[in-house]
């Protein structure tokens, strides 16, 4: 009884020594592999200089690239963050859709002369985001516009794809 | 719940028959505190499998990306400075436990027949684990890991016959680069790893078969009685130590905040360069064995050792029959041949500590790790951590006035001044008073083709306010305007204006001084300072155009010229 108690209490102790050196390498492992979700590593949202206000024509959409510095995980540099489609009105205002597809993400272009239009899944849109034909489940994703000394400022931002609801990716 | 699935795979595998045999299995002699080192070995690599798979998940092997990436994993991770600290830490305790496991081998005489094969066997897992070690010493491409990767391809390179081509191989190009990251990488996690399990697998199995040792001096009636099973004696006892080695560990990396990543790798910064210590022994040797002969050091006596230490068993055999003490024979010149080789590591060790000189180079260094840490914060330039000072433009104007400027523009503190006019401390009202005191000083234009310019020899009331009006065209924020205001009276007055003009008013014969060293004025000039509103034709400067300097770099040196303080004009 004696010595199956004994070897009982050792087994135990295995257990717990064997689970301490697993804890000690497995726990900062999970912290490197995790981190992404336990903090927001990079984010690239913000105002970027799109172009001059004068080069827009009313009524003529322009497809713009937004240029920034990015940081991507350690690195730094100047660089394409997205596009946009820039539209200048009659009235002057100016309307900024991001060129991501709603639907799953590819980048949309100028369909017709009236439309935008997905080449993943032949979605089209009006110039206005709304969608004509095609799977999007909602309208193309407006961005913020700000206007500064003739310049026209976009707010890049990423939106989560494939859902009704429009969020932040 | 999950007995049915154990007792579904054992009828497939029989596996518990062979668990059961390896538990079950007896110790002559009884569980021992001195076979932990074998199961620690085992037990440490498993550690290092572990954090390896957790550093691997964010280490990029290239030049570019390698620092850059540690320094991510270092400064940005959850726990991640814990997870290199402890890969590093461990993988150094691996070594020395594994050796320490190697000298109970051999005091034990596990080397013996039956054992050969395990024991030589064991040799070539101590090498792959060096193996493994140093080609991981080379990835986080700080100082030390380049120069020591500079240091290794010249040693491979100068092996006999195969040493070139096996450099070619391992390096991949022309240069220690990209390709030759990659591959270290390569053999740091598959290769190496690989040969050390495989060393590990032939070695358990001979254990299995031949089954252990009683400890030395017992005889085999007492080892009989004594006798334990594996598990849970011995197992408790090896789980226990590994613990115990861990715990250690994790506190010494808690306690110094994990390893420091060093400078960046840069072939123009000089650094005293030391391997591992596992390898200062050969470092020291290479001291003697120089040139030509070099592989002797770094190839014939280390494999001597080594084949000694492979051929004492079969030594043994011979010597046995006809010498009574061939065992202690052989073990005393295998402890005293280890003797000699700690010796030279140690006397290394601390003739570097003791080297001012040494101690003073790599502290020069670690002034810029501690630097380049700083800027990396905000996400290296993906032109690598060479270019990290571009995170911060005063430090990027200095290097740039450092490249294209100080030739000519020299320090303050050169003597003798032979440089054209000194911007130590340019523009802050010191420098001015002091130029237009003194405008021939060598610091001044002495050394250049002008010498038209009188000294102001007026009061100091009347040098205060010009220099104020000259302050004032700088644009800087802090001037006093009622002061400029009356210096810009005596700026004619006092007959600056017969030379220099003011806004294209004037004769033109000297620089015009209207937004003197602002921005857009010092813009123009470095780009052309022989135009007519400047030096004309006394200009002895280099235009600086847009191939000679980007738009950025001319935009950080502006601004460094311009933050230049009254302190550093002390010239």
């Amino acid at each position: 009884m004696a010595t199956s108690d004994r070897r009982g209490f050792l087994k135990v102790l295995a257990g717990v020594f064997g689970a301490g050196i697993t804890a000690i390498a497995g726990i900062p492992l999970l912290g490197a592999a995790l981190t992404p979700l336990l903090r927001r590593t990079g984010d690239n949202s913000k105002l970027i200089k799109a172009v001059a206000e004068k080069d827009l024509i009313v009524g003529v959409p322009r497809r713009v690239e937004l240029t920034s510095v990015v940081v991507d995980g350690w690195s730094r540099a100047v660089g394409v963050v997205g596009a946009t489609w820039l539209l200048k009105k009659a009235d002057g205002s100016i309307s900024a859709l991001s060129s991501i597809c709603p639907h799953s993400g590819c980048s949309i272009g100028q369909k017709t002369k009236e439309t935008y239009g997905c080449p993943c899944h032949a979605s089209a849109f009006s110039f206005e985001g709304v969608p004509l034909e095609g799977p999007s489940p909602r309208t193309m994703d407006p961005l913020a516009v700000e206007v500064k000394d003739g310049l026209v400022f976009v707010k890049w931002e990423r939106f989560k794809v494939g859902v009704k609801e429009r969020r932040p990716a | 719940m999950l007995k049915p699935i154990i007792r579904w795979l054992d009828v497939r595998t029989s596996h518990r028959t062979h668990f059961s045999a390896l538990l079950e299995s007896p110790l002559p002699g009884g569980a021992h505190w001195a076979r932990t080192f074998g199961a620690l070995v085992i037990i440490l690599f498993a550690v290092e499998a572990l954090t390896g798979v957790g550093l691997s998940l964010w280490y990029a092997p290239t030049t570019t990306d390698a620092w850059a990436s540690v320094h991510f994993i270092q400064h940005q991770l959850t726990f991640g400075w814990m997870l290199r600290g402890l890969h590093h830490v461990t993988g150094n305790v691996l070594i020395v436990v594994a050796i320490l496991h190697v000298l109970q081998a051999l005091l034990w005489g596990a080397w013996k027949a039956p054992r050969e094969l395990s024991w030589i066997v064991g040799l070539l897992g101590i090498q792959a684990l060096i193996l493994i070690s140093h080609t991981g010493y080379l990835l986080p491409w700080d100082l030390r890991s380049y120069w020591a990767t500079q240091v290794l391809v010249g040693i491979a390179g100068n092996q006999p016959i195969v040493g070139e081509l096996a450099v070619r191989v391992i390096q991949g190009g022309a240069e220690v680069g990209n390709a030759t990251l990659t591959h270290l990488y390569s053999m740091h996690i598959l290769l190496t790893p690989g040969l050390f399990a495989g060393a590990i697998a032939v070695h358990l199995w001979t254990k299995r078969k031949h089954g252990e040792l009683a400890p030395p001096g017992m005889t085999a009636e007492a080892a009989a009685e004594k006798a334990q099973t594996y598990f849970p004696h011995q197992l408790v006892r090896d789980l226990a130590a590994g613990f115990v080695v861990m715990l250690g560990i994790v506190l010494y990396v808690w306690r110094t905040n994990g390893v420091e990543l060093g400078a960046p790798a840069d072939p123009s910064i000089e650094y005293v360069a030391r391997p591992e210590w596992y390898f200062l022994p050969i470092f020291h040797l290479r001291h003697w064995f120089t040139g030509s002969a070099e592989f002797i050091a770094t190839t014939v006596i280390p494999g001597m050792a080594v084949s000694f230490l492979a051929a004492l068993p079969f030594l043994y055999e011979r010597l046995q029959p006809r010498v009574k003490q061939a065992q202690k024979i052989l073990i005393g010149l295998s402890l005293a041949g280890m003797a000699v080789a700690l010796f030279l590591g140690v006397s290394t060790a601390m003739a570097d500590a003791a080297n001012v000189e040494e101690v003073k180079i790599n502290e020069k260094a670690d002034v810029w790790a501690k630097q380049a840490q700083q800027l990396a914060m905000i996400g290296v330039p993906v032109s690598g951590p060479l270019t990290l000072y571009q995170n911060d433009p005063h430090l990027w104007g200095q290097k740039v006035f450092d490249r294209e400027c100080v030739a000519c523009h020299a320090p303050g503190d050169t003597k003798p001044y032979e440089g054209a006019v000194c911007l130590d401390g340019y523009a802050s009202r010191t420098w001015i008073k002091k130029f237009l005191r003194a405008p021939d000083a060598p610091h001044f234009f002495g050394n250049t083709k002008i010498d038209e310019m009188d000294a102001f020899d007026g009061d100091d009331e009347k040098l205060a306010a010009i220099v104020e009006f000259l302050y004032q065209q700088t644009a800087k924020p802090d001037v006093d305007l009622k002061l400029a205001a009356e210096g810009a009276v005596l700026y004619e007055k006092e007959g600056c204006l017969e030379c220099h003009s003011l806004d294209g008013v004037g004769t033109g014969i000297a620089p015009d001084l209207k937004g003197w060293a602002s921005e857009p004025w010092l813009a123009a000039f470095i780009r052309d300072p022989g135009h007519e509103r400047f030096y004309g034709k006394l200009n002895e400067m280099d235009a600086f155009d847009a191939e000679k300097l980007s738009k950025a770099e001319l935009s950080v040196v502006i601004g460094w010229l311009r933050s230049q303080s009254d302190e550093k004009a002390g010239f």
